[in-house]
């Protein structure tokens, strides 16, 4: 720690901190537009100068550390000057278009301006024009703004693991630009939007759409991955006008994937169903929910059509609430079925808790990540996003996969091969431990072997441990386990899979193939299911098929009743996400058309079939009971359960990032970029 | 990229460290200007990918060093400083006269491919100001009308 002084106040700060990290810890306001501390360092805006005693000069604050006795005064006659003079310079070349821009409002050139600037300008010749450049469909461009900061820059470069912009050209010539013709691809790019100071970069679907002032700031959680990002959605009457990342440090930090950023545009797409559907004859017809109950009161009510054990198939997507599993859950042992399938997306379950078993953050703690067979860049950005920064911060991150994927990070060692090998290949780094033979020898085993310790997390991806062939790797992973007090973890996929994991634990997440006498599906499309083929074997098999879910879609056609349930946005509820961190939210706006949330419907459904105990007033009620049922072991080791199921698929499926659910597939800006199949 | 270039290549990269080849983005986008006279897109992305480097960040360098051109710029590429020091010794007279005489303006070739003119920053020789350069090879000190015109006759 040293000591130093601010406007004549003394603080003290960690060694090698500079100027504007304790000014900022402090709450001393410095004017900035380059420096961002998720970046490095650039200094090259010139708006952070300040007076320190002693220097004949102003210092940046970005970019000085801070010494013992240092006085610093960021209020001074020097430093408000220099403020002045690098606010006019900075707005020389600035169109100040303030009216048409869609930064207005909320822009940091426009507030430093007013906060800092000299009410006057001097500058009477022309200005500079720059061309603007198509990046793509998600960020729009207005250059003639752009003061060089080099954030977007160095975002894509340092977070987003490829520059994909540059400032090409020198001085008055300087500009913003990809490389000839490129777009930017990044998945995720939409960040460069946020990081912009000015309105250089602005977001291309909300664009002259709204201002900044006339919405109303809703919180939710991600429903696109398992991290359960914090993001806050802008509404104006009653629509989601966009949706930013809400800063919280041990999940998102400040950034948020495009997939996050941009799905709400799929809200209202012409896909949307706006009353119940009951099939007649080839064709649908709309019914009131009144109706649309009583249909089902037929069906499922035990005194008109009592069930034997497991007539009903339940599938359902892995996005579905706590509350909603939680009333699925009772209405399945309701109806005397465990055939329910509560994350279509996998095979069954093999392990017992696959979770991250330990924090986001503490992911960072680690010398070594060894990545087991994951499609982390289709899954979860951000959390590759953190390993990139341990590879550019100079820890180890190995891969063993069956795919060579482009993570776009630093791979100190890396395993490509068939599932089947995985077992050889684990087998010999424990061999290479366990007996001294190997000891001349030089292979990538080797390497791995060499760093497992308790300072190396092994992470494995939901294509492994939900593969058959995992059931012989758990042993030697154990064993490993044993020999070097290596941690582990498992990266599952849906927002609340680690909740529907914790909740129906007692089922095995499968379905037999037969025939059933009614099937319900929960918020699915045919692209969510990884076993396809079963699933519309036994829909066809089945008499009477409940589809629940927001939009029609090509497989509607195979269902006798469609309730219209909400997307995300209109939904209110509670996820579990990877680290079994329980995080709830509530509606960002209300229902479209006669849409209802899902966990409403399976409430009313309860009561039309006289389900006992199901009196629930609202959401947090159900919540209550809802997290009691969770399950809170941890995962130290694999423990295997349900050694024999029958269908499971082998099969590796390749995932992409804007097409992993409903809304995804239906925002038309995500689907309008380069798709993410990113392996080489 | 033929052998030879390759070969010029690889031996300015043994003055980096292996992981740092795009240390020598500098002096590969030289040999490529050397051999070509010009630097077309093509010549960046072959530089940035026999560097492992994002194409933009080689675009970057070679549209940050007024010595690499990206365009062709005909045989005799003269550049004239018009910074501070060459300003007040009169460079403006000279470029005028240059641009008449030429009939061209900045970044413009002469009908015939021999001269393009380049607006130059200070080459750190004022004392010898007014000044250009040919092709970046050759200095031309003290400039004044007689002298260009000397110039230019001898340029063949
Ligand atoms: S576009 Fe925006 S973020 Fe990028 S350099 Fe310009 S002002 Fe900075
Ligand atoms: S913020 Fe310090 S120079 Fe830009
Ligand atoms: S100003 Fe022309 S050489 Fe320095």
């Amino acid at each position: 720690m040293v000591k130093i002084k601010i406007n004549g106040k003394t603080f003290k700060a960690p060694e090698k901190s500079t100027i504007i990290q304790v000014a900022d810890d402090n709450g001393i306001e410095i004017p900035r537009f380059c420096y961002h501390k998720k970046l490095s360092i650039a200094a090259n805006c010139r708006m952070c100068l300040v007076e320190v005693k002693n220097f004949p000069k102003p210092l940046p604050a970005c970019a000085t550390q801070v010494n013992e006795g240092m006085e610093i005064f960021t209020k001074s006659k020097q430093t408000k000057d220099c403020q002045q003079s690098v606010m006019e310079f900075l707005l020389i070349n600035h169109p100040l278009d303030c009216p048409i821009c869609d930064q207005g409002g909320e822009c940091d050139l426009q507030d430093t301006a007013m906060a800092y600037g000299s009410p006057k300008s001097r500058y009477q010749e022309e200005k500079r024009v720059v061309l603007n450049k198509n990046l793509g469909p998600l960020v729009s461009t207005d250059l003639n703004r752009c003061i060089q900061c080099s954030r977007c820059v160095r975002f894509l470069k340092e977070v987003g693991g490829m520059q994909e912009l540059g400032l090409i050209g020198r001085g008055e010539h300087a500009e913003i630009s990809a490389y000839v013709e490129k777009s930017v691809d990044s998945e995720i790019s939409g960040n460069i939007i946020d990081l912009c100071p000015v309105g250089a970069l602005t977001s291309k679907p909300f664009r002259y759409s709204a201002r900044t002032w006339e919405m109303v700031r809703k919180s939710t959680i991600s429903p696109h991955d398992s991290l359960g990002s914090h993001l806050e959605a802008h509404v104006k009457d009653g629509n989601v006008m966009r949706v930013l990342p809400k800063e919280n440090e041990d999940i998102n930090e400040c950034w948020i994937s495009d997939r996050d950023r941009f799905s709400y545009i799929g809200i209202n797409s012409e896909d949307r169903i706006k009353t119940p559907l009951l099939k007649t004859g080839s064709n649908f017809k709309p019914i009131s929910w009144d109706e649309a109950f009583h249909t089902l009161e037929r069906v499922f009510h035990p005194s008109l059509n009592k069930f034997k054990e497991d007539e009903v198939a339940i599938f359902s997507s892995n996005q579905i609430t706590l509350e909603e599993a939680y009333l699925l859950d009772k209405l399945a042992s309701y109806v005397g079925t465990k055939q329910v399938k509560f994350d279509v997306a996998n095979n069954p379950n093999l392990i017992a808790n696959p979770s991250l078993n330990g924090m986001i953050g503490d992911v960072e703690s680690f010398e070594n990540i060894i990545l087991l067979g994951s499609q982390l860049r289709n899954e979860n950005p951000l959390l590759l996003q953190r390993l990139r920064k341990m590879g550019n911060a100079g820890k180890t991150i190995n891969i063993i996969n069956t795919v060579d994927f482009d993570l776009q990070l630093t791979v100190s060692n890396k395993i490509i091969q068939p599932i089947k090998d995985f077992q050889k290949t684990f087998e010999h780094i424990h061999k290479i431990l366990s007996t001294k033979v190997a000891k001349k020898e030089n292979s990538t085993e080797k390497n791995i072997a060499n760093l497992l310790s308790e300072k190396t997390l092994l992470l494995v991806g939901e294509d492994i441990y939900t593969n058959p062939a995992f059931m012989n790797l758990t042993n030697v992973i154990n064993q490993l386990i044993d020999l070097t007090s290596m941690k582990i973890g498992c990266l599952p996929t849906g927002s609340n899979s680690v909740g529907l994991q914790q909740m129906f634990g007692n089922y095995v997440n499968h379905i037999d193939d037969k025939k059933y006498q009614a099937s319900i599906s929960l918020n699915l499309e045919l692209e969510d299911i990884k076993d396809k083929s079963l699933f519309e074997r036994v829909l066809k098999k089945s008499k009477f098929n409940v589809g629940v879910t927001p939009f029609l879609n090509k497989n509607s056609k195979q269902f006798d009743l469609i309730l219209p349930s909400t997307t995300h946005f209109e939904n209110e509820g509670t996820f579990v996400n990877l680290e079994s961190r329980v995080q709830s939210f509530s509606q960002t706006i209300s229902p479209k058309f006669e849409s209802k949330p899902l966990w409403k419907i399976l409430r009313v459904l309860g009561n039309f079939i006289d389900c006992p105990d199901f009196t629930f007033e609202s959401c947090s009620e159900i919540k209550e009971k809802a997290v009691q049922k969770l399950s809170k072991n941890k995962l130290k080791r694999f423990n295997l359960i349900n050694q024999q199921v029958k269908h499971h698929s082998k099969d590796f499926w390749l995932k992409d990032i804007n097409n992993s659910d409903a809304l995804v597939r239906r925002s038309t800006a995500l689907q309008n970029t380069k798709r993410l199949r990113s392996e080489k | 990229m033929n052998l030879k270039l390759k070969k010029l290549i690889d031996k300015e990269l043994k003055k980096y460290p292996s992981d740092k080849k795009q240390s020598a983005v500098i002096a590969a986008l030289a040999i490529m200007q050397n051999d070509r006279g010009w630097l077309s897109k093509e010549d960046i992305s072959e530089v940035a990918l026999y560097l492992d480097m994002p194409e933009i960040a080689v675009l970057e360098v070679a549209t940050f060093y007024n010595m690499f051109d990206l365009k062709s710029v005909g045989r005799y590429k003269l550049s004239i400083c018009t910074n501070i020091s060459c300003m007040l010794r009169d460079a403006d007279h000279i470029v005028n006269h240059l641009k008449e005489k030429l009939q061209i303006d900045f970044n413009e070739v002469t009908r015939d491919g021999k001269f393009c003119l380049k607006e130059s920053e200070c080459m750190g020789a004022c004392g010898g100001a007014p000044l250009l350069t040919v092709n970046n090879q050759k200095m031309h000190e003290n400039l004044n009308i007689d002298k260009v015109d000397q110039l230019l006759k001898e340029l063949k």
